[in-house]
């Protein structure tokens, strides 16, 4: 009776992480300006199993990043521009500067940080510039949103030797003699010296 | 002619000369130099338990401290004998001398009864008592019968041990609830004092034990027997009765042990109104009650009065002893300057009487008051006809005062002092002495504000410097004097100098030991010697803050930031002399953070705290700190968390409103907290902004830079999760979790997870993290493969930390074309394969220590192409990492600094077994090799990998000397970009230098001054002498 039911439940496991992870998780996005409440962007598609950076993107919604700054026209550009990543029991936030997001072109960066269980802890939300100042020339590039997924990485540690079993039985082979070791030195050389040692003796005067 | 070529031929050998005796610098000391850059001080800690034995007429002062030490003290000197350093999670709980035999308990994890032997102080036997760990924390005592010791542990655990060999006669344990804390043997019987808790106070019960077999007789609770501690709670016995007395919620209580339903009221047994005791001292069979009442206090025994003091009975401490059949009791009493003794005599036949009344010199506002005394009489041959009038006997009174410290008084003069407070601080700073010259009249006109010196006419402002300038220089031939006598002897001994100016090399500063007990210590980094001291009562300190260093016509001035219950103390002391500026008190305060910026009144740095109503409040509390803050308020981030064992971490900005007053309140930007179970073991500290860096990039082998990343916001952190419960357990595991944020956005940069590390064992830091230019260095204990969690996810796969910005996380095809591009990216060796594949835990257990290094692009000559740096932008730190194993255990980790940052830097590692060890950042390095160097990387002088860090004998910076219970390590730099001077403390004091680089600015000491001058003087005359001849021929030439 207890093999089956453990096979059961093995079999339920699995099926469960295969379809846990199959199935790419979708978190909602919305934002804000300063204290104003958050409305709905978008939304996060991403896959907690997946290694795959296409399994991890961001669906737009019908409001854009610069939505919120025309809804909020003559607002002070050191405001800040804050994400909100909700749904699943996960609530999420980060914030930048309106004006770098700005001066960025709404290049932005989302970060998850997933935890050991695959769930998000913590948002990272950047944008591409290092500054408000808008560039003297646009750069005309188009809004774009990536989004990442970060693990932890294993640590490093140290590279230990490990001891090399090179026979059968583990133990070290036994020491070879001189003559076995340098056989094929040794034989060149006794050869070479035997061959000259026949030539003749110059003739006497 | 001849006199031209002659110059650079004896210019060359000048130069060849001196490099040579230049050459003969090292780094590491020889055995002559030992001690003389450097200083140690052995301490002990503040004595809980001080006992005097007299074996062979021989005194001796055994002590066992508040930091789990015990010691032998020699009474003539003050100097240890032998010392004991138990472990830091070892606490001692009770100690007891018999004759020769010192029997000590402690443990917090484990409870051990060890006996020492007191003359020699080795250790006679040990007995780890089977106790579950849940209860260890109650207090424990010891009592002899015989020759056999009588352990109560645990609170409800009496074991009587053979005194031989430690080997148990019975153990019993009692389950009725109560926690007994007290042993008293008294005939065929052991009574255990305890408690349990009743309705609103505790309630006294008694265990009666017996002696032989172990078996509990009875157990009862007296009546009336309500205390609110069990401090208030003695034990008394003379030759017929066993009593126990206490200072009951009321009124005072004897009970004679063993009759179960009698009590009695002090006040009508000894007939005193509102009797409260204050302490039961031990004399031979029979004890003594000092008792207070009505202001005076007096000693008795339960039948009859023997003496009353006389004085108030403020702060009254006493202690007794006996000789040849007399007893002594002294009682001292502490006043502001003084501290006055008195000491009776008693004895059988005769009546008591005051044999010896003196002050003792003891200064409040240095030591505060005396808080415990131990009495030692010695024998003269005058000491029986002294009740006929000869002469006094000669006493020794050791007294431990409020600020930690100890002194020895000896017949109303101080014998020796011990600086004790010194393994209480919880904090050190250094501090810059003034140079000379700065506090010159010509300096002066520097001092002033330009619109100052733009009144003076400019004759006015010549005769002035014309003035300074005749000033000095009726200094100057004295001057000469000494630099002529510092050539000539080069062992001048500088170290006795009693003026605070700072040496020529900046080696000699103040360190300034700030203590939880309330004591400031200033010592001298040149000889360790106290240049000042104070004691502020009722403070804990636990920051100190230099807020001006030494300015032109201005002292230095410290801030000591105090924590108490409710309120948070700032204090402004002047750093030479440590004499009050100012005191500030504020309530609710969370955090207390130095600023950048200075106010105009005293130009002092002001000091932000952070309330708990998220409002900021600064010290100075005026307007000129209030506007200097509000500029660069809209750029000011700060970040909070409780320290370790906190799981959370939040970063603010700053909102002012100008609503009336200007005012600053904190508004959060983000919130970080960790996964569940995670809980902060270790805190970096972002890069200071006075700290330089000499170099941007690390130069390569091939010639190419990698680019540091420098981001003044980085943090540097671990964290740790355990389950289960202690190392070893079938359950127990443990993971420590590096971090890398940034304290203005949140971003997390940066984590990584070490599987099976953690803290060696629960009460022992092992995880500890130094945060210092581009580079972290982390240490943990490594518990093995045992401890490592199961996985919750199946290939649990790192996402590589990406430089570029542009991915974090590789696909696998990028992955492995990554892989063969290795030998194009910089330390792709190590980045790669830390998350290429999931890392095996080592199975060796011991300390590892992880090197971090970041830099702004895995490539070499790449950087952000931008003249400013925001921490908003996507771009990520490339981060690299190598670990080492670590055969020593680590209690604390430090760095040196240096001037310019140019020297090497060193990382200091406490050792737990006395050392204070340093490893070269060469070593800690990332980029080591792990396959056969190349040619690049062998012109980059990397060291190839090796798994473990060797412990190099010769890079002990305490070379032979035990420097126990290294906690803190702080390096400062001197005006020598090659050395930085470092002290070590936690118990011990130590401070010495250290040159990573070698003391590549510094003469060696042999330097042979007078060869130099000699050789100068031999060139000069050289070059005399040939150009006289070169003149001749040339006159001769023109005759001819």
């Amino acid at each position: 009776m207890k093999l089956p039911s453990a096979l059961v439940f093995t079999v339920l496991l699995a099926v469960g992480f295969l379809h846990c992870a199959a199935e790419p998780m979708e978190l909602s996005v919305l934002h804000s300006l300063g204290s104003s409440a958050p409305s709905l962007r978008g939304s996060i598609v991403y896959d907690p199993a997946s290694l795959k950076r296409s399994a991890n993107k961001y669906v737009a919604g019908s409001a854009t990043a610069g939505s919120v700054v025309s809804a909020g026209a003559n607002t002070d550009p050191r405001e800040m521009y804050r994400v909100y990543v909700e749904g699943d029991g996960v609530k999420l936030t980060a914030a930048v500067p309106l004006c770098m997001l700005e001066a960025s072109e709404y290049q932005e960066q989302i970060t998850l940080h997933l935890d050991s269980n695959g769930v998000p802890w913590h948002l990272d939300y950047l944008v591409g510039a290092t500054s408000c100042e808008k560039p003297a020339k646009p750069l005309g590039r188009t809004p774009k949103t990536l989004v990442f997924i970060e693990r932890a990485l294993a640590g490093t540690r140290p590279k230990l030797e490990q001891m090399v079993e090179t026979t059968v039985d583990g133990k070290p082979e036994p020491e070879k003699s001189f003559i076995q070791k340098y056989w094929f030195y040794i034989v060149p050389a006794v050869l070479i010296l035997l061959l000259q040692s026949g030539g003749e003796e110059p003739a006497k005067k | 002619m001849s006199a031209g070529p002659s110059r650079p031929t004896l210019g060359f050998l000048l130069a060849a000369v001196l490099l040579l005796l230049v050459s003969s610098a090292s780094a590491f000391i020889h055995a002559d130099q030992a001690g003389l850059n450097d200083w140690h001080k052995t301490l002990v800690g503040t004595p809980r338990f001080a006992f005097y034995t007299r074996p062979a007429r021989k005194g001796q002062l055994i002590v066992g401290t508040e930091r789990n030490v015990l010691a032998s003290l020699n009474t003539k000197t003050g100097d240890i004998v032998w010392r004991q350093v138990l472990e830091p999670f070892d606490e001692l709980k009770a100690l007891k001398l018999d004759g020769p035999a010192l029997t000590s308990i402690s443990g917090t994890t484990a409870l051990h009864t060890r006996q020492w032997d007191a003359p020699s102080g080795s250790l006679v036997w040990d007995y780890e008592h089977p106790v579950a760990m849940h209860s260890l924390s109650a207090a424990a005592d010891i009592a002899r019968v015989n020759e056999d010791v009588i352990a109560l542990v645990n609170g409800n655990t009496i074991t009587r041990l053979a005194g031989e060999d430690g080997s148990v006669s019975w153990t019993v344990t009692s389950d009725s609830g109560a926690t007994y804390e007290r042993l008293y043997v008294f005939e065929d019987a052991i009574y255990a004092i305890g408690a349990r808790e009743a309705s609103s106070a505790l309630e006294i019960c008694v265990l009666k034990v017996d002696l032989k077999d172990g078996k509990i007789v009875s157990e009862y609770q007296p009546p009336n027997g309500h205390v609110h501690s069990l401090t208030g709670v003695y034990l008394y016995g003379d030759q017929t009765t066993a009593n126990v007395l206490w200072n009951g919620v009321d009124r005072a209580y004897r009970h004679a042990l063993g009759q179960t339903a009698e009590t009695d009221e002090l006040d009508e047994l000894f007939g005193l109104k509102d009797p409260r005791i204050h302490s039961v001292l031990d004399y031979q069979e029979t004890s003594l009650i000092v008792v207070g009442s009505e202001n005076k206090y007096s000693v008795r025994t339960i039948k009859s009065s023997l003496h009353t003091f006389s004085g108030e009975q403020a702060s009254s401490v006493f202690s007794s002893a006996s000789v040849s059949g007399q007893v002594y009791i002294s009682c001292v009493r502490s006043g502001e300057t003084e501290a006055d003794i008195e000491l009776v005599s008693l004895s059988h036949n005769d009546s008591p009487q005051s044999v010896f009344t003196a002050s003792l010199p003891l200064d409040r506002n240095v030591s505060g008051e005396i808080v415990k005394t131990a009495l030692d009489v010695i024998p003269t041959p005058g000491d029986k006809s002294q009740a006929s009038g000869g002469p006094p006997p000669v006493f020794r009174v050791f007294a431990v005062t409020a600020d930690g410290s100890t002194r020895l008084f000896k017949s109303g003069e101080v014998i020796w002092s011990r600086e004790e407070s010194l393994t209480a601080a919880t904090t050190a700073e250094y501090v810059d002495l003034p140079e000379k010259s700065m506090l010159s009249q010509e300096h002066d006109e520097l001092d002033e504000l330009p619109e100052e010196t733009a009144s003076h006419s400019g004759m006015e402002r010549y005769l002035r410097r014309l003035r300074t300038h005749l000033a000095k220089s009726a200094h100057y031939p004295q001057h000469l004097l000494k630099t002529i006598q510092s050539f000539t002897d080069s062992k001048t001994d500088s170290k006795a100098r009693s003026d605070l100016f700072a040496d020529f090399f900046g080696v000699r500063k103040l360190v300034v030991f700030a203590s939880k007990t309330g004591k400031v210590v200033a010592l001298d980094t040149e000889n360790g010697q106290t240049v000042w001291e104070r004691y502020f009562p009722k403070s804990h300190f636990e920051q100190i803050e230099t807020v001006r260093a030494a300015l032109v016509r201005f002292p230095p001035i410290l801030t000591l930031i105090s924590r108490n219950k409710h309120s948070v103390d700032v204090k402004r002391i002047n750093a030479l002399t440590g004499s009050d500026i100012s005191a500030e008190s504020f309530h609710d305060i969370r955090k207390v953070i130095k600023l950048p910026v200075e106010e105009t009144e005293d130009r002092t740095h002001v000091l932000a705290l952070v309330g708990n109503d998220q409002k900021l409040y600064f010290s100075p509390s005026t307007p000129s700190a209030l506007e200097a803050f509000a500029t660069i308020a809209p750029q000011f981030h700060l970040y909070l968390t409780e320290g370790i064992g906190a799981s959370e971490i939040e970063g603010f900005s700053v909102e002012s409103s100008n609503a009336g007053n200007q005012s600053f309140s904190l508004k959060s930007t983000w919130k970080l907290t960790f996964p569940v179970g995670e809980t902060i073991a270790a805190l970096g500290t972002p890069s200071p902004g006075d700290e330089k860096v000499a170099s941007l990039g690390r130069v390569l082998g091939n010639r190419s830079v990698l680019y540091k990343y420098l981001n003044p916001n980085l943090l540097a952190l671990a964290t740790i999760k355990t389950t289960g419960g202690v190392p070893g357990a079938p359950d127990f595991t443990s993971t420590v979790f590096v971090y890398l944020l940034d304290t203005v956005t949140g971003t997390v940069h940066y984590r990584s997870e070490h599987e099976g590390a953690g803290d060696v064992w629960p009460g022992v830091p092992s995880v500890f993290v130094e945060q210092r230019d581009n580079w972290a260095v982390l240490s943990y204990w490594n518990h093995g493969p045992e401890a490592v969690p199961q996985p919750e996810l199946p290939a649990s796969t790192g996402a590589e930390n990406n430089a570029d910005g542009g991915e974090a996380l590789p696909s696998r095809k990028k992955l492995v074309r990554k892989k063969k591009r290795k030998a194009g990216s910089v330390g792709g060796a190590a980045a790669g394969e830390q998350s290429l594949t999931p890392i095996a835990t080592p199975d060796a257990k011991g300390y590892e220590i992880v090197a971090l290094e970041f830099y702004e692009s895995s490539k070499p000559d790449q950087r952000t192409d931008s003249e400013t740096f925001s921490s908003f932008h996507s771009k990520r730190p490339h981060v690299l990492s190598q670990t080492y194993a670590f055969a020593k255990r680590i209690s604390a980790i430090g760095a040196t600094v240096t001037r310019a940052g140019i020297t090497t830097r060193e990382i200091l590692l406490g050792l737990a077994d006395g050392h204070l060890y340093g490893v070269s950042k060469r070593l800690l390095d990332p980029r080591r090799p792990i396959a056969a160097p190349t040619a690049d990387e062998k012109e980059e002088m990397l060291y190839p990998y090796r798994p473990a860090l060797d412990f190099n004998p010769k890079a002990v910076a305490s070379y032979d000397l035990h420097v126990a219970g290294i906690q803190h390590v702080r390096a400062v730099p001197t005006k020598m970009e090659s050395t930085s001077l470092v002290v070590a403390f936690g118990l011990d004091v130590f401070c010495g230098r250290r040159s990573p680089s070698k003391t590549f600015d510094l003469l060696s000491e042999s330097f042979n001054y007078m060869a130099l001058l000699a050789t100068i003087a031999a060139c000069v005359m050289g070059i005399w002498f040939s150009k006289r001849l070169s003149e001749r021929k040339k006159v001769k030439d023109l005759w001819r």
